[in-house]
């Protein structure tokens, strides 16, 4: 049962974790695949029988012999023509738990049942009911108390803790909304366009404005909407420098609600020229 | 049926194990990325490593420029990469989870090897005990030397069992091959204490010759699975020889003792395990305390006195000596714990007695532990606003641009952006790139020629740039303009 049991779940984890990826239950899962199940197989494949290793023993080399086979599948797949990704990952793995598995199978069926180890699970709470057994009872309770504490505890490692900081992220992309073709050249008399771009991480609702100045005079104003905390503003905007002459110094100061000094400022140069 | 004992056991194992995962969390309780610049060096590593698919990849903190081939910690990026690849999780999620898991391994698996000598609770209690700094590193960091201290029980488990079985015997060899293929220091630190154990095991056991055979060609053999390191990366084994050979003084300040960040009780226990090692005798006794002493007295002489090479056994060396000291610190409190039981037992509160002594013991100890865990001062290369500017220079540029980056935030621009950093240096490798370009940005990177001459598209500097040839696009970073590079 224990060996079909790892094998169904590294069954499930191939397509959870290509289709799934990065869903709580792929994460557990691909945890137990990764951490555990190599290791297990291997166990049982070498040491078949029940007095061969305690149950914490062999819970233990399952942990620690994972360690030592997933590196070194991915390092004989280094030499292979698929090299290391998700699939041959998966597979490779998958391939190694099912052969180990298959390996200790066979094993133990060359054994009588009280040879062979099978994880027994015998636990009923028909011994922990009445007075005399109060105290195992709450010992019991306890226990899976501490379990859910120590899950809990690893689940509140998993997430993030926020960290404290505000700030306002602003960002400016060429007029096609992509890292390029910004302003270079501008024609006097036309206008140069950018997207620009703020996103409110201040943890309350803000109003932003942004003023644009070419060599220092104020050329455009532009006020976003009210954004709500980690809510986005873009949008394309123009300006037009109001002289000729080479590396005009282009700012985009960032102003938050009434704020009168700006707490952020993007430059570019420009070259304006003369229509004629 | 579980039995009051086994539920005792079981409550206090959990206990244990939750333990680890906080004591591993607590350097980054109220902060969401990796600390320490070596941790964002081996996820830029490993996110390489996936993206091309093999194992001769382009450094990404050299602007991908010159491959990396045989990288002497190949072991850990893949067994980082394929966890990442079967949980399918961000690199970020387990980057916080895997150092707690790892120290809960390590505590499980010390209570797995001293359960039979009946001091398994006791040790895994103290594994969870050992310190991390920015200097030697340690499990609440994710990095390999962390993941080789599993090998320390892992190894010792399967050695016991090789008294009598031909089994574990390959076993062996290949956990320190996988290991010297992950961290080729922990490796020798391992091999060093399993021939101690070997060697007591051989000329001091009574089992019969026959019995023994497994262990001898274990002896024998381990040395040879150091070859596989050589096959792998005979320069990196060679410089390392030679380090050996012409030792120079270490570029670093000592290693101070950790002792008080473990806290005194747990020091005292393990001066009283010490002693009764010594009086117990027997040769486990004295595989356990040989090696431990001896790698003590390296890491707190090697400096002052001998200078012998590789300096990386000295920078890491404490840990194993934690983890050593710590099975010694457990047996010393399951020994006090049976010598009072023992000499209480007639009194009738006696046990009841000794179990709350002991406890109280266990409590002031993890609260001296706390203590010096909060002593610690930790350093954080990036704040929350500098990582959502990497995030973006990942989304809106080009794929495997090249940034011209403070050395400092380059190791974690590399791994929250996915692009390439020249350069991204730790002292003290590559003090010179690291001088340089931090000129080149203190000077405000008016040299463009600098930049194209380096290749690059983007310069990240926190501080304000006048050069008209680059557009700032999101504070501090700056693109070159088209036609420039």
């Amino acid at each position: 049962m224990d060996l079909l049991a790892v094998v169904v779940v590294s069954l499930v984890l191939v397509p959870l974790a290509v289709f799934w990826g990065g869903s709580p239950v792929s994460l557990v899962l691909g945890l137990i695949f990764a951490l555990f199940s190599p290791g297990y197989t291997l166990v049982a494949a070498v040491f078949p029988k029940r007095h061969d290793l305690d149950i914490a023993r062999r819970l233990a080399l399952s942990f620690g012999l994972s360690i030592v086979v997933v590196p070194l599948v991915g390092f004989f797949l280094n030499y292979t023509p698929w090299g290391i990704g998700l699939y041959p990952v998966l597979v490779s793995l998958l391939v190694f738990i099912v052969a180990a598995a298959a390996v200790a199978w066979y094993r133990r069926r060359r054994m009588t049942p009280e040879e062979r180890f099978e994880p027994r699970f015998g636990f009923s709470l028909a011994g922990f009911r009445g007075r005399e057994h109060l105290w195992d009872s709450v010992l019991l309770g306890l226990l899976v108390v501490v379990i859910i504490g120590a899950i809990g505890t690893l689940v509140c490692v998993a997430r993030p803790p926020d960290a404290g900081e505000t700030f306002s992220e602003f960002y400016m992309l060429g007029p096609e909304g992509r890292a390029e073709n910004y302003p270079d050249v501008v024609v006097l008399g036309e206008e140069a366009t950018v997207t620009l771009g703020v996103v409110n991480h201040e943890g309350v609702v803000t109003d932003y404005s942004i003023v644009i100045t070419v060599n220092g005079r104020e050329v455009e104003r532009v006020v976003t909407s009210t954004l709500a905390p980690g809510e986005g503003w873009e949008q394309k905007v123009s300006f037009a420098p109001l002289g000729v002459g080479e590396k005009q110094m282009v700012q985009l100061w960032l102003y938050k609600g009434d704020e009168n000094t700006p707490f952020n400022v993007l430059r570019l140069w420009v070259d304006v020229v003369d229509n004629k | 049926m579980l039995n009051r004992t086994s539920l005792i056991k079981a409550i206090l194992l959990f206990a244990i194990i939750a333990l680890a995962f906080y004591m591993a969390l607590y350097p980054r309780l109220d902060y969401p990325y990796p600390l320490h610049v070596d941790e964002w060096m081996h996820l830029g590593h490993t996110n390489e490593i996936l993206e091309t698919g093999h194992l001769n990849y382009p450094n990404p903190f050299q602007g991908g420029r010159w491959d990396v081939g045989g990288h002497p910690e190949t072991g850990y990026y893949l067994w980082f990469g394929t966890s990442l690849l079967a949980t399918g999780s961000t690199w970020l999620v387990l980057a916080r989870l895997m150092p707690a898991l790892v120290l809960g391994l390590i505590a499980f698996l010390a209570y797995a090897w001293g359960k039979k000598r009946g001091f398994g609770l006791e040790a895994a209690f103290f594994a969870t005990f050992i310190h991390t700094t920015v200097r030697f590193l340690g499990p609440a960091f994710l990095v390999p030397v962390a993941l080789g201290l599993v090998f320390f029980p892992l190894t010792l488990i399967l050695l016991e069992k090789m008294e009598k079985d031909w089994r574990p015997l390959p076993l062996i060899v290949i956990s320190l091959i996988a290991l010297f293929l992950t961290h080729g220091t922990t490796a020798v630190a391992v091999g060093f204490v399993l021939v101690i154990f070997l060697i007591f095991y051989l000329a001091l056991s009574r089992s019969p010759m026959r019995q023994k055979l497994p262990s001898l060609t274990c002896l024998l053999l381990i040395p040879f699975s150091g070859l596989v390191i050589f096959l792998w990366n005979r320069a990196f084994v060679l410089r390392e020889i030679q380090n050996i050979i012409n030792a120079e003084k270490i570029p670093l300040p000592a290693i101070t003792i950790p002792l008080p960040q473990l806290g005194y009780i747990m020091v005292a226990l393990a001066v009283i395990g010490f002693g009764f090692l010594i009086a117990r005798g027997g040769w486990r006794n004295y595989a356990l305390l040989v090696p431990t002493v001896i790698l003590l007295f390296f890491v707190m002489l090697y400096r002052q006195w001998f200078d012998v090479g590789p300096d990386i056994l000295y920078e890491r060396g404490w840990l194993y000596v934690m983890l050593l000291t710590a099975f010694i610190a457990g047996y010393g409190l399951s020994q006090l714990r049976q010598v009072g039981l023992a000499f209480f037992r007639r009194w009738r509160w006696g046990t009841l007695s000794v179990y709350v002594a002991l406890a109280l013991v266990v409590v002031f100890a993890l609260v001296q532990r706390m203590d010096g865990y909060a002593k610690e001062e930790y350093y954080r290369i990036i704040s929350v606003r500098t990582f959502y500017s990497f995030e973006w220079v990942g989304e809106e540029l080009p794929e495997n641009s090249i940034t011209l980056i403070n050395p400092s935030f380059g190791w974690a621009y590399v791994t929250i952006s996915g692009q390439y950093s020249d350069a991204s240096t730790a002292y003290p490798w590559g003090v010179d790139l690291a001088m340089e370009l931090s000129n080149f940005l203190l000077k405000g990177a008016t040299d463009t020629e600098y930049i194209r001459e380096k290749n690059a598209d983007v310069v990240y500097s926190p501080f304000p740039l006048d050069n008209p040839d680059l557009v700032e696009v999101r504070p501090g970073v700056y693109i070159l303009r088209e036609g420039e590079s």
